[in-house]
């Protein structure tokens, strides 16, 4: 990063100050703009209600002397930052309440529009969640779902691992400084998921250590920068059960896996279905809530192999579009042998492009 | 006075030569069968006195003594009236001697007629092959004994005319049937044309028959598992000779020569569903070829496979692998040929309607799942293709469309039969079908390619491990019927669409 706009210098300037979020955005109205903010501050200062006095000299003393110290520690950390006036900012979290003005990173951002589920749960989490985490996860990464989640230990650092085994964008959104890596264990995680087109992102500003009530506030982010959140395990008041509550007030679909009755990981997950939670049972329940999603997988099986099919597989399709069923119609059609038309029906088969059954041959769209 | 005439009794296929030595002496008139007769032999003393006496020979008055050489083998069947007959005239001098290359089979009516015999093929066979030069046979079995070569056979009709044969006052030429089996044949009724749509059943058919491959086909009532079942044996290729004579020596000891010639036709038989398990493996007292034997080199057709007993298509299994049956018993071990193509059919549940569309299916799935259930792994590895089939629909019914004729189809299969004849001269088989799991490697070699495409289909499409072999071998079979020297890709694609019941209903 080389230079900073006008706004990214307001914000970066007051995160650095340690302004809360909260207040941050208080300021803001107050001021109209960040510009406004940034010309008018030591005019204005002495009529600022919302800021305690230490704060406002802190400002005013770090204002001069703040932009060349912080750009060299984001080129060190390899680190970004973006406002929420800017472009590149995460469409989805503009429209929660309490959006963070300004986000620390480290990866990039490129993706992070699109279709992307929070799968979160506990940190001690049982074999039963770990496995159902990674299993869902799977599948969510190979119809190419970003996977959001939270870089804790457990269900977390499995779905991050296995979003990036299967090649999804993976992000993961932390809950102190961006260059503080907790817990330390997921140090090569953190590099990977930024590496691999993903990114760490966090609100706090450097050296900011993970606290309780960080945790509770970045969980905001996770499920706002999802379209659904999955819960995997949760025990019964728990930061997972948090997460799924922004998740129901920022309007997102929230699903969770069920456990047994007996089990002290599920009694989370068990009561969010209780009262409301969709059950998932595979990812075709989360397809199947997700509009995008169902119409996204709807086109990858229609879609995803028409680049390769041969002539023939092509005629066949387009017949079968026409509204002709049965082998005998396609043969007539088509004019194939029959040996020839079976053998090209199977291949078609396995690129899933239709289905083959004793009375119809029908598309799969 | 003492006399011997050759003849011959029968064990399985086998004619074993058997010495009817008769013996007149003085004493009080008596007459005795000795050397292990069985009641139909001991009966014949009755048939031989009254046909002698009805032919206005002189029945001896003197104790006759009959042995039956060599006295350990157990002999049984009527065929040895005749030579009884002979060896009491002969000793009574009303016939010179017979010489020891001629060999005598027949039955007596009391009138003095020869009445036609079982199993006359395989008795002449085995005597020929006993270097025997002349066989004297019943009039009525001289049409399925004409076509052996290397013996004359000899047909008389009564016992006054064998008399004056052997005496020499009658010449009678030895009878010649001359079959020319390249003449186009054309001994069936049925034909494939008949049956209008269903391309992909006909196309699972084809290569079934192609390459002797069973086939298992699903579907509800209606919809012509039956009628394709029976035309199956109008596009096998015509029988050569070897193999007909296999088949009537079959059909000659069972007694089911019913136009006495060769058989020329493929057989085709179909078991009903309570069938016992001697009637399909063979075997009784005098063992008895069974519904496998009678089907070699044709069809054994199973309607409603899992309606037979368990018991009854677990003996199809050693068949189905090695092509003969062995039946023991306390009179011997018995071995009969059975190569034949399995073709079973079987409704996908109980009512018959599961999956058809124009039905409801009233099952429930404990009862589909029994059902299915009754078809045992072991036999379902040794069906290669299974097929669905679903009812023909009313307009394409009644379309006047051309469909192929079996003759059409059949040149088609000759085709692929002789390559594969070819391919596997060195390993003394004659299909793939036959193939073995070693076999199915060297001949079977699948491209990189391919070998994507069947690992894919286990993983996409579920299919059993089982079925890897199969596909191989179906594929070869395509392979063949276009005249492909590789398994191509294509082939491998097609047979993974006849295992789609593995994964459908037994995964």
């Amino acid at each position: 990063m080389d230079s900073l706009n006008i706004n990214q210098k307001t914000l970066l300037w007051l995160s650095l100050s340690g302004i809360s979020n909260d207040k941050m955005s208080k300021l803001l109205d107050y001021f109209g703009s960040a510009h406004n903010l940034w010309d008018n501050f030591e005019n204005e200062k002495l009529n600022l209600t919302i800021l305690k006095t230490d704060i406002i000299d802190k400002l005013s003393e770090n204002k001069s002397d703040f932009e060349e110290k912080l750009l060299e520690k984001l080129n060190i950390k390899k680190a970004e930052i973006v406002t929420i006036y800017d472009d590149e900012y995460p469409s989805k979290l503009k429209q929660i309440e309490g959006a963070p003005n300004l986000l620390y990173y480290k990866g990039n951002l490129n993706f992070i529009n699109d279709i992307s589920i929070a799968v979160i749960g506990s940190r001690k989490a049982t074999s039963y969640g770990k496995w159902a985490a990674e299993k869902l996860t799977k599948e969510l990464s190979e119809i190419g779902v970003n996977i959001v989640s939270g870089l804790a230990v457990g269900i977390d650092t499995i779905a991050h691992k296995t979003a990036l085994k299967y090649n999804a964008k993976t992000y993961g959104i932390i809950g102190c400084g961006i260059n503080v890596v907790y817990p330390k264990k997921n140090l090569e995680l953190f590099k990977q998921i930024s590496e691999n087109d993903g990114a760490v992102i966090t609100e706090y500003p450097f050296d900011i250590q993970p606290v309780a009530f960080n945790f509770h506030a970045r969980n905001r982010i996770i499920s706002g920068l999802s379209e659904g959140v999955l819960v995997v395990e949760a025990q019964e008041k728990s930061g997972t059960l948090i997460t799924a509550g922004h998740a129901a007030n920022q309007g997102r679909e929230i699903f969770a896996v069920p456990g047994g009755i007996n089990s002290l990981y599920s009694k989370g997950t068990n009561a969010l279905i209780r009262d409301g939670a969709k059950i998932t049972l595979s990812i075709d329940d989360i397809i199947e809530e997700i509009l995008e999603l169902k119409e996204r997988v709807k086109l990858q099986n229609a879609f995803i192999d028409l680049s390769t099919l041969t002539d023939d597989e092509i005629r066949i399709m387009d017949s079968l579009k026409s509204g002709k069923n049965t082998v005998e119609e396609l043969r007539q059609e088509i004019k194939m042998e029959t040996g020839e038309l079976l053998g090209n029906l199977t291949l078609l088969e396995m690129k899933g492009a239709i289905k083959v059954s004793a009375d119809k041959i029908s598309l799969n769209i | 006075m003492l006399s011997k005439i050759k003849t011959c009794v029968l064990y399985g296929l086998e004619g074993y030569e058997v010495d009817v030595e008769t013996d007149l002496s003085g004493g009080l008139p008596n007459f005795n069968i000795v050397g292990l007769p069985d009641i139909s032999i001991k009966e014949s003393k009755e048939r031989v006195r009254s046909a002698i006496k009805n032919s206005r020979f002189d029945f001896p008055v003197s104790r006759i003594t009959v042995n039956l050489a060599p006295a350990n083998l157990k002999k049984e069947g009527s065929q040895i009236d005749l030579p009884i007959a002979v060896g009491i005239l002969t000793a009574s001098k009303v016939i010179k001697p017979v010489d020891d290359e001629t060999c005598i089979i027949g039955e007596l009516s009391l009138d003095g007629r020869i009445n036609a015999i079982d199993g006359a093929l395989p008795m002449v066979i085995s005597m020929r092959n006993n270097s025997f030069k002349r066989a004297i046979v019943p009039e009525d079995n001289k049409e399925e004994c004409g076509a052996i070569e290397g013996i004359d056979i000899i047909p008389v009709g009564s016992i006054s005319q064998l008399v004056s044969y052997l005496n020499g006052e009658l010449t009678i030429d030895p009878f010649i049937y001359k079959y020319d089996f390249s003449l186009k044949q054309d001994y069936y009724s049925e034909d494939f044309s008949e049956i209008k749509g269903q391309p992909a059943m006909k196309r699972a058919v084809e290569i079934a028959a192609a390459g002797m491959h069973n086939i298992l086909l699903l579907g509800s009532p209606g919809s012509g598992k039956t009628m394709i079942a029976r035309r199956i044996p109008t596009i096998l290729p015509d029988l050569t000779f070897e193999e007909s004579l296999e088949v009537t020596k079959i059909y000659s000891i069972s007694g089911m020569l019913s136009n006495k010639g060769l058989i020329v036709k493929r057989p085709f038989r179909s078991p009903h569903h309570t069938s016992s398990r001697t009637s399909m493996a063979g075997g009784g007292t005098k063992p008895r070829p069974g519904e496998v034997s009678l089907s070699h080199y044709g069809v054994l057709f199973l309607d409603e496979i899992p309606e037979f007993p368990k018991s009854v298509i677990e003996v199809l299994r050693q068949p189905m692998e090695d092509g003969k049956i062995s039946i023991s018993r306390a009179s011997g071990s018995f071995t009969f040929p059975a190569k034949f193509m399995m073709v079973a059919s079987m409704n996908p549940c109980p009512c018959g309607y599961l999956g058809d569309p124009t039905h409801d299916c009233s099952c429930t799935q404990r009862h589909i799942d029994k059902y299915l259930g009754k078809i045992s792994g072991p036999l379902l590895n040794r069906i290669d293709i299974q097929i669905e089939v679903m009812p023909v629909k009313y307009d394409e019914l009644k379309d006047d469309r051309v469909e192929e004729t079996s003759e059409e189809i059949k040149k088609r299969i000759v085709k692929a039969r002789n390559i594969q004849r070819q391919r596997y001269k060195d390993i003394g088989i004659l299909t793939n079908s036959e193939l073995s799991t070693k076999g199915v490697s060297k001949f079977c070699k699948v491209n990189k390619e391919s070998e994507l495409l069947l690992k894919n289909a286990f993983e996409i499409l579920g299919l059993s491990a089982r079925a890897y072999n199969k596909i191989l071998k179906v594929a070869r079979t395509i392979a063949d019927l276009e005249n492909f020297e590789n398994v191509e890709t294509k082939h491998i694609a097609e047979a993974i669409q006849y295992r789609n019941l593995d994964r459908k209903y037994w995964r």
